[in-house]
Formats: C-alpha cells, structure tokens, sequence
C-alpha cells in the first residue's frame, strides 16, 4: 500500500510544465504570414492556410508528446493511454457511440438543414478521411484526451478534466478555418463536439486508452465527410 | 428491467413525437421526463443526463425540421424550454438520488463497521475484518494503521513508513488526498483519514482505489474513519476489559488455591506443634511427677534435672519461634539489638551446644582474620541453632556436620551443611515459606516448619541473605551473609 509503505514526497508540477513553447512560436509566426496572405489576397494564402492548419495540428501532438516525456519519463507511451488493451466491450462502446453520433448528424443535418449526403466525388471523400485518419482524429485524441484530460484528471478529479478537455476541443474545432461560420453549422458544431468530446473523455477514463475514443472520433468524421456542408 | 423501461419509454415517447402534427409543441415531449426520472433513481447523474440526451438527441430530428418551417414563434421557443430543462432537472434528480443513496450507504456502512467491531475480539482481527469490510463496500484497497502503545499496528500493507503520508496524517491528524500516486494507465487516487478517538488521532486509513474518489464520497470516507475510531477505542477498552477480567479471575484462584494450602498447611501445623509441645511438655510432667513422689540418689536427681532442663528450653525454643512467627505474619520485624558480633564465638557456642548429641560428628572450620558482623547474639544464637538442628535431624548417624565461615566483599559468609539425604528440587523453592514441611520428611521427621521460616525473617532483618543449595543424595547447605560491622 503505497501511502503507507512508501515515503511520501508533494511534487506537483504546473499543468503546463513541458509544453514545447518554441514549436507553438514557430505554429503563431504561420499563422500569422497564412492571416495575412489571405488578407492581401495572396496567391500562396490557401497553402499557407493549409500549411498552418497542419502545423497547429503536429504542434497538439508534439505538445501531448513533450507532456508525456515530463510526466512519464520511462514508458512516455503510457501516459497518453497507448499501452493499455481496450477490452472488447469498451469497442463495442466505441463504435455504438461513434455510430449513434454520426448517424444523428446525417439524419439531422439533411432533414433540417438541407445538407444532402453525398458520395459522388470518392477522391475528396478519400482524401478526407485519410486526413482524418493520418492528422486530425490522432492529433486531436493525443492533445484533448491523451495529454489535456489525462494531466487534469490526474491532478484534480473528472469533472474539471472532462470541462477543460471539453472546452479545449470545442475552441480548437470552432476556430478550425475548414469549419463554415454559419450559426446553424456552429450551433450544430458546438453540440456534436461537446457529445463527442465528453463520450471521448469517458470511454478514455473509463478504459485507460486512447483506442477507443479514437473508434468513436474517426466514426464520427467519417459520416461528417459525407455530408456536403459548402 | 430499468434499462428496458428506459429504453422503451425514449422510443415510445419518441415515436410519439414522430407521429404527432406539430413535433415542435407536442405535448408528448413532457413525456420524455418519465424515462429520465426513472433514470435518475436507476443511475443517478450520469444515467439522467445521458437519457436527457439521447431523448433530445432523439426528439432533435423531428423538433428542428418543425422549427424551420414554422419559425421560432413564442409558443414554439416556449416549447424548446422543455428540453434543457430535462437535462438539468434530470441531472438534480439524479444528484438528489446520488446524494440519498450515499447517505445511506454511509448509515449502512457505518452499523455494519460497529457490528464487526463488537464482534472482533483483539485489535488485530477487528483491523483485518473492518478491511475486509472496508474493501468490498468501497471497491478499494484498503488499510489501516493504528496506534498500540509505543508500536503501531498496521493491517492491509507491510507497514508503516517513517516518512509516508500515513505517517504524515498520524503526526498531524489532518486528512490528505492524493489525486494520483502514478506508476498506471488510470490514476491511482489515496485519501488518507485519520481515525478519531477521545479528540485524538488513534490511527489512519488508507483507500486507494484506481478511477474517481470523488468530493462526496471523501466526505463519507472521513465521516467514517471517525466512526471507526471510535469503534475501535470501544474494542480496545472491551478487549482490555476481557483481559482485566480474565487475570483477576486467574489471581482470585490463584490466591483462593494459596489460602486453601495455608489452611491446610496451618490445620497440618496445628497438628504437629501440638505434638511438638506434648513431647518435652510430657517428659517435664512424668520426671516431675517422678522427683516429687520419689527419693532417688543425688546423681540420679541432677541427670533427671538435666533431662528436665533439655525439655524446657526445647519448650522455650518452641514458643519462642511461634511467636516470631506471629510477627512476622502481623509484618512486624524482630526485635533486634544489634551489636558488633565476632561469628567464631557464635560459631563455637552452636557446636557447644549440639556438641551433646553424640550421633554426628560436629567439625567447625573459620577463616582467620573474619571482621566482627553487626547483628543480636540472641537472634544469630537461633538462627546457628534452627540451622544445625536441621542438619541433625535431617542427617543419617555417623555423618559430619560442618560450620564454617569466610569473609566475602559484603559481609561474613556462614555456611551449615550436612550429608543428609537432600531436599527435592520441587520442594527446595518453598522450604522458606511458614508452615511449610517437604513431602517426603514430613511424616518421618518430627518439626513444625517455621524453623526456617524464622531464620529468613531474621537474616533479613539484618540485613543479611539466606539461602539453600542441595542435590538428593549429596545433602543440604545453608548459607547465611550478614553484613560487617562498620
């Protein structure tokens, strides 16, 4: 029993203690030559938009990367939740939940909205997903659930953990310049990725890794890409 | 069961909806507070808000498309009002729930932790079983550490570090919660709590659980290590009361027994000290009788004179050493009148006076040079002769009794031994005590058993040590150390 066996010692360190501050200044000086070239109306601005939007992305994952060396310096792997084995109900768990939520967007979307599902250009549909697959969905699990809701349910309880992670992954996915800023599509956006965000956080503290909201995250885009949102 | 209500009652309510005219203000929406309720009581908050969700989630599909083609008139934004407050009433019934049934599973926990602590007889098993208990009801590991005089018992760990955060709570009485100690996938939450008796920290215990160790269920855990400390301080006193109990009756039948052998070692004394008495009493009453009917001759007269003193100074010996004896009952000293004493003379004046016998052979030997010891030349007179009539009674014809006396760092050493057959192992720790008479002589061997009792009582009121050595075969040796004269 640890709390009688070992010698105790308070280390506590601050919630943002290894974030890898240089790469965040590298992701700001992109974004800001990306704001500005689509303010001049530059020709380079959609790649550099995009190049921006990537950077941000690989700077969520070095960052939950970097927290991970700090908190667990021997097996970094396990304080993002990759070493643990999701048992098969918490996949069954996933992918219901997942499922559920992609197919109330869809059903929702197109009966109040208008937007139509659609799957007649498989080439973007394909490019989306891998996008998904390769950058968003993986970037997003290891910063939000991985890295923010790991550390704060480690140093406080589940409920702040689950608000801050929450809060953390709706301000990420609303400023996302890919998302259209329409009141409908945002008010839609900010109740999809609050269900997401929050079902994520507890399938990952429930199981203690990151598979599962990973299944849910990727079923979730996957019905998301198929509808025509321009 | 509660899960299929809940579930049959969103589809319903539901298909309700789908059904109705104008989904946006159908009154079938309030139904949906049915399966969040039952929810609520079912699973508390996290049963309440998810069945509040999925009943908006459920109703969106078919509510929305009606908003957008009717707009949101009042009545309609009247009607939407329903469904936030499904989630937050859901989620106060399910908070109220959660709250009640914790308070009663505090109660609970509580009587039955009380239950197992009346039950358990030493600290020790109540610790293990209140752990036990402890264990199942919390889904924790749990431990507990407990102060027991200077040591402190622990049950549920190997136990207890000097610098651990047990030791910690125990010092200060101060409860600590540790949101994850690490080292896994999930964390691993420790609330340490004292447990409080008398205004004092008796003990700690320890749950470790891995998952949440929520605000409320805390509370419970501290609420309860007052109850357990309590617990354990009422089985304290009720084991220590036991124990209280079980030594004095042990004592009262170790004293009860002690009185009885008493009685009948005093019963037994009776008996023989007034045989001992009728003996010389006997002899001084038929040459009395004898001398005053009679003329013998005038050597025949100072023989039975002689005969007739013998027997009154064993008379006088008799009583005098009863009535020490009834002193020293009453925890009265001798009376003593202590003066230097040269040992050789008192020695010499014992030999003297057995020297009569002419069964043993009396061989004093004294170190030369002895200093002069403190003592009453009465009370050292009787205890030399108590010694040696010993020897005598108890040592076959023909064998030697010997005296000596050496000088020791604390006083003159006087030793008496004989070549008697020995008193048995079993017999040798007792022969000081009064009234005592070994076994195996007692019947043979005429004596009433305060001779010795006597001699102790009096060496010790000088200051001095006696004590008694022998082997069976190999005959007995009293030793006595007065101290010296200063």
């Amino acid at each position: 029993m640890w709390a009688l066996d070992e010698p105790y010692r308070a280390t506590v360190r601050p919630f943002v203690a290894g974030t890898p501050w240089r790469i965040f200044g590298l992701v700001a000086v992109v974004l800001g030559v990306a704001v500005a070239a689509t303010q001049l109306g530059h020709p380079f601005a959609p790649g550099l938009t995009s190049a921006a939007s990537w950077s941000a992305q690989a700077a969520l994952a070095c960052t939950a990367v970097a927290w991970a060396r700090v908190d667990d310096p021997t097996m970094p792997r396990r304080a993002l939740g990759l070493t643990v084995r999701p048992g098969r109900g918490m996949v069954l768990m996933a992918v219901a939940i997942g499922a559920g939520l992609g197919a109330h967007l869809l059903v929702t979307a197109s009966r109040t909205l208008g937007y139509p599902i659609v799957v007649d250009r498989p080439g973007r549909l394909l490019g989306a997903l891998v996008y998904d697959v390769a950058l968003n969905v993986p970037c997003a699990e290891l910063f939000f659930r991985g890295a923010v809701f790991n550390r704060a349910q480690r140093r406080w309880s589940l409920g702040p953990a689950l608000l801050g992670s929450t809060l953390a992954c709706s301000v990420r996915y609303l400023a996302d310049p890919a998302l259209l800023k329409i009141p409908e599509v945002l008010l839609g956006a900010v109740v999809y990725i609050v269900l997401l965000s929050v079902a994520n956080a507890w399938l990952f503290w429930r199981s203690g890794s990151l598979v599962p909201p990973l299944i849910v995250s990727f079923l979730f885009f996957c019905a998301y890409r198929t509808l025509r949102v321009e | 069961m509660s899960l299929a209500g809940i579930v049959a009652g969103l589809t319903l309510v539901t298909m309700a909806m789908a059904w109705s005219e104008a989904p946006a203000t159908a009154l079938a929406r309030h139904a949906y507070a049915a399966p969040v309720l039952l929810a609520a009581l079912r699973f508390g908050v996290p049963g309440a808000v998810l069945t509040a969700v999925t009943a908006v989630l459920l109703a969106a599909s078919f509510v929305l498309p009606d908003v957008e083609l009717t707009g949101v008139e009042p009545v309609v934004a009247d009607a939407l009002v329903a469904y936030p407050m499904l989630v937050l009433g859901g989620g106060l019934a399910g908070g109220l729930v959660a709250e009640a049934r914790r308070h009663r599973e505090r109660y609970d926990l509580v009587v039955q932790t009380q239950r197992v602590l009346s039950e358990a007889g030493e600290l020790a098993t109540a610790l293990d079983r209140v752990r036990a208990l402890l264990g199942v009801r919390l889904h924790a590991r749990v431990a507990l550490a407990v102060r027991e005089g200077s040591a402190v018992l622990v049950s549920g760990a190997s136990g207890l570090a000097t610098a651990s955060l047990g030791a910690r709570v125990l010092a200060t009485g101060v409860s600590a919660f540790v949101a994850d100690v690490g080292g896994g996938a999930r964390p691993r939450r420790v609330l340490v709590t004292p447990l409080l008796a008398r205004g004092e920290t008796i003990g700690v215990l320890v749950v470790e659980r891995v998952g949440e160790l929520g605000a409320g269920e805390r509370a419970t855990i501290e609420a309860l290590g007052a109850h357990i400390g309590l617990g354990l301080e009422n089985a304290r006193l009720a084991a220590a009361q036991r124990r209280f109990n079980e030594e004095l009756a042990h004592r009262v039948a170790e004293a009860t027994a002690r009185v009885e052998a008493i009685d009948r070692a005093k019963t037994a004394f009776v008996t023989t000290a007034s045989h001992e008495l009728r003996t010389p009493l006997t002899a001084l009453q038929g040459f009395g009788e004898l001398l005053a009917v009679r003329t013998f001759p005038p050597a025949e007269v100072r023989r039975l004179g002689g005969v007739i003193r013998t027997e009154a100074e064993r008379l006088a010996r008799i009583v005098t050493d009863l009535l020490d004896l009834s002193r020293l009952e009453r925890g009265l000293p001798p009376a003593l009148r202590r003066v230097p004493l040269r040992v050789e003379e008192a020695l010499e004046s014992a030999v003297e006076v057995f020297r009569g016998d002419g069964r043993h052979r009396l061989v004093l030997a004294c170190e030369d040079g002895l200093p002069c010891v403190e003592a009453d030349p009465d009370a050292l007179a009787r205890i030399l002769r108590n010694l040696v009539s010993n020897a005598i009674k108890y040592s076959p014809r023909d064998t030697t009794i010997r005296l000596a006396a050496r000088g020791l760092a604390e006083g003159v050493e006087m030793t008496v031994s004989d070549e008697g057959p020995g008193i048995a192992a079993d017999a040798l720790p007792h022969v000081f005590e009064p009234y005592f008479r070994a076994p195996r002589t007692a019947r043979t061997v005429p004596g009433t058993g305060i001779g010795l009792a006597v001699v102790k009582s009096l060496v010790e009121a000088h200051g001095g040590r006696v004590s008694l050595t022998s082997e069976a075969g190999a005959g007995t040796r009293a030793i006595i150390v007065l101290p010296v004269h200063r």
